[in-house]
């Protein structure tokens, strides 16, 4: 009986190592590369698409436009400004409440031709952020012509859209005693994100 | 071993899904209202308001600040209520009784407290009232009130109320909105 | 690497079983099963030719009629004059006057419902439709309560609704035939999710009511 001969040749081909596998980060370069791109690209393009989706079209306060002390400024076809603020301490023929104050602003707004349209400013404390918007038929103030707290369309000659008239935002705020300045006086007018805020300390 | 590891995991998840299924909640939980309790003559606050329910009746007329009478089944909630931080767009814009089945939303028929402003830190007083069927006044009625008229994901102060036990008046003259403290 | 191919023998015998069970199922015998069930359940619905609705009942002035979770009892159909209570306001000038549709309501559903619906034809009670008028009715209180029609649950309310019309488009004594509506409720699953819904709308009854004139004098006792 002779020793049988192996089947395979034992060549020395085949006594070298198996070719060493390439690694797991090797083999999935081009999948991470593509992680790294796509995901943040994913979060800020979703992430613009629904902060645009709802701050983007005008309708909200975005950017603040401070305007100097004293001074006006001009936003979304109007000049505004300056304020006038202060304390109504003669309450005596109104409804007030104990502990409050009445706390008053007037804004001129003279438009550049087209009728600008806003909401009622709001009175912000600078401290803290609470905010207040004006109050009329529930302190007992009647209402008065004159006295607007939205932005009104006053054309000089109906029929010409570019004949807005200038007029003044009057508005009262209840604000309680405890609560003090400063405070801004936010007015949003329609049109892109961009607002007005003046500083007051009545 | 091998051959009852996918009977063992197949009972595994059938328990894991009866499980699942049992402490489901109900469809719509995600935007259910955040609930307060409170009792009556305590406040309770909820997001932006905080609201005390001073007296609750019921009464067979109410006769609103204008002098309009209606006559019903009326059930009448007097509420301190104030906003906290902002105004903008506070008003009581949520009052709901659940009486068993059914749900009732407060009358917009008289003036009322409901759908007034509020304003932060200066509290308003006034009622609200519901209109019910004549034969509902038993039972526990769950009330609910709060700033937004779609109250999902939104904060809501409830109170549970004993129906039969509220005192019944001939009639109830609703107060005008009016300034907490005066 | 554990996931060796099946070795050739067993791959032979785990094809062929499933050719072999394939060739097994009767297929012609399941067409034809299939076929049969199909004819027979036609058949049993009563053939493919469409069936013609039912009419819709007819109801008189009076008579509670329940429909999209609403019972609604036609009380009486006047023309005025002058509007009254009614929400419509007729040009005087133009000598118009309001054909008014008095109707006690209650709300079946067990949450409140606003009297108007969205959409036309309207699910609600201003789906209440008059024949040879398009538009829907304007709704209010009887009683002259202000603002929106709530309907609470369960409680009886009666409501004037009411429609502008020319000065000889009706009289006294004419007859004029309502329908009122019926609709199917569901609650919303998508973007109105939540939300219930009446919609399917359809007549779910007629009504024919005699026209009673109502001259300008006698509003004033109203």
């Amino acid at each position: 009986m002779t020793i049988p001969t192996p089947l395979v040749a034992d060549t020395p081909e085949s006594q070298t190592p198996a070719p060493k596998q390439p690694g797991w980060w090797r083999t999935n370069r081009l999948a991470l590369v593509a992680l790294l791109v796509l995901v943040p690209a994913i979060g800020i393009g979703v992430g613009w698409n629904e902060w645009y989706s709802y701050y983007g079209y005008g309708f909200r306060k975005v950017t603040v436009v401070e305007v100097p002390d004293k001074g006006t400024v001009k936003v979304a076809g109007a000049e505004w400004g300056p304020v006038r603020s202060g304390e109504i301490t003669d309450t005596s023929t109104l409804d007030m409440p104990k502990g409050t104050r009445l706390l008053a602003a007037i804004v001129p707004v003279k438009p550049d031709g087209k009728a600008v349209s806003c909401e009622a400013p709001m009175l912000v404390q600078q401290s803290t952020g609470r905010e207040w918007t004006p109050m009329r038929s529930e302190v007992g103030l009647a209402y008065s012509f004159d006295e607007n707290e939205t932005c009104v369309s006053d054309l000089a000659d109906e029929k010409d859209p570019e004949s807005a008239q200038p007029f003044s935002l009057t508005v009262g705020f209840v604000v309680p005693d405890d609560v003090t300045g400063p405070f801004w006086l936010d007015v949003d007018p329609r049109g892109d994100g961009r607002f007005v805020r003046f500083s007051i300390d009545p | 071993m091998k051959k009852v590891l996918p009977w063992l995991l197949t009972l595994v998840l059938l328990a894991g899904a009866w499980v699942q299924n049992a402490v489901a909640l109900p469809d719509g939980s995600s935007e259910a209202s955040f609930l307060t309790p409170a009792t009556v003559g305590h406040a309770a606050t909820a997001r932006n308001l905080t609201l005390t329910v001073t007296d609750v009746r019921a009464a067979r007329s109410i006769t609103d600040p204008t002098g309009r009478t209606l006559e019903s089944t009326w059930v009448v909630v007097d509420v301190d209520a104030e906003a906290i931080d902002s105004q903008y767009g506070a008003t009581l814009g949520f009052a709901e009784l659940t009486v068993g089945e059914r749900t009732f939303r407060a009358t917009e028929r008289v003036q009322s407290f409901f759908r007034q402003r509020l304003v932060p830190g200066v509290p308003r007083s006034g009622a609200v009232a519901f209109e019910l069927p004549a034969d509902a006044l038993k039972g526990t009625g769950t009330l609910r009130l709060g700033i937004p008229s779609d109250a999902r994901y939104d904060g809501l102060v409830e109170l549970t109320i004993d129906l039969s036990d509220i005192p019944v008046e001939d009639a109830i003259t609703l107060p005008t909105t009016h300034w907490t403290h005066t | 690497m554990n996931a060796a191919p099946p070795s050739p023998v067993q791959e032979r015998t785990l094809l062929t079983r499933v050719r072999r069970m394939a060739s097994l199922i009767p297929t012609p015998w399941l067409i034809t099963a299939g076929g049969a069930v199909l004819l027979a359940a036609t058949a049993a619905f009563g053939g493919l030719q469409t069936v013609s609705p039912k009419p819709a009942p007819a109801v008189s002035v009076g008579e509670r009629y329940s429909g999209s979770d609403l019972q609604m009892t036609v009380q009486g159909v006047e023309l005025r004059a002058e509007r009254g209570n009614a929400a419509s306001f007729p040009d005087k000038e133009k000598h118009e006057k309001v054909l008014a549709v008095i109707v006690d309501v209650v709300n079946t559903f067990g949450k409140p419902r606003l009297a108007t619906g969205s959409g036309s034809p309207s699910p609600a009670v201003d789906g209440i439709h008059v024949e040879g008028i398009d538009e829907k009715p304007l709704i209010a209180y009887a009683d002259g309560s202000d603002g929106r029609v709530w309907l609470q649950p369960g409680v009886p309310v009666q409501l004037v609704l009411s429609w502008v019309v020319g000065p000889d488009e009706l009289h006294d004594g004419d007859e004029v035939r309502l329908t009122l509506p019926d609709s199917t409720h569901s609650v919303g699953t998508n973007v109105q999710r939540g939300v219930d819904i009446w919609d399917e709308v359809v007549v779910g009854a007629t009504l024919t009511a005699t026209v009673r004139e109502i001259p300008a004098s006698e509003e004033d006792a109203l």
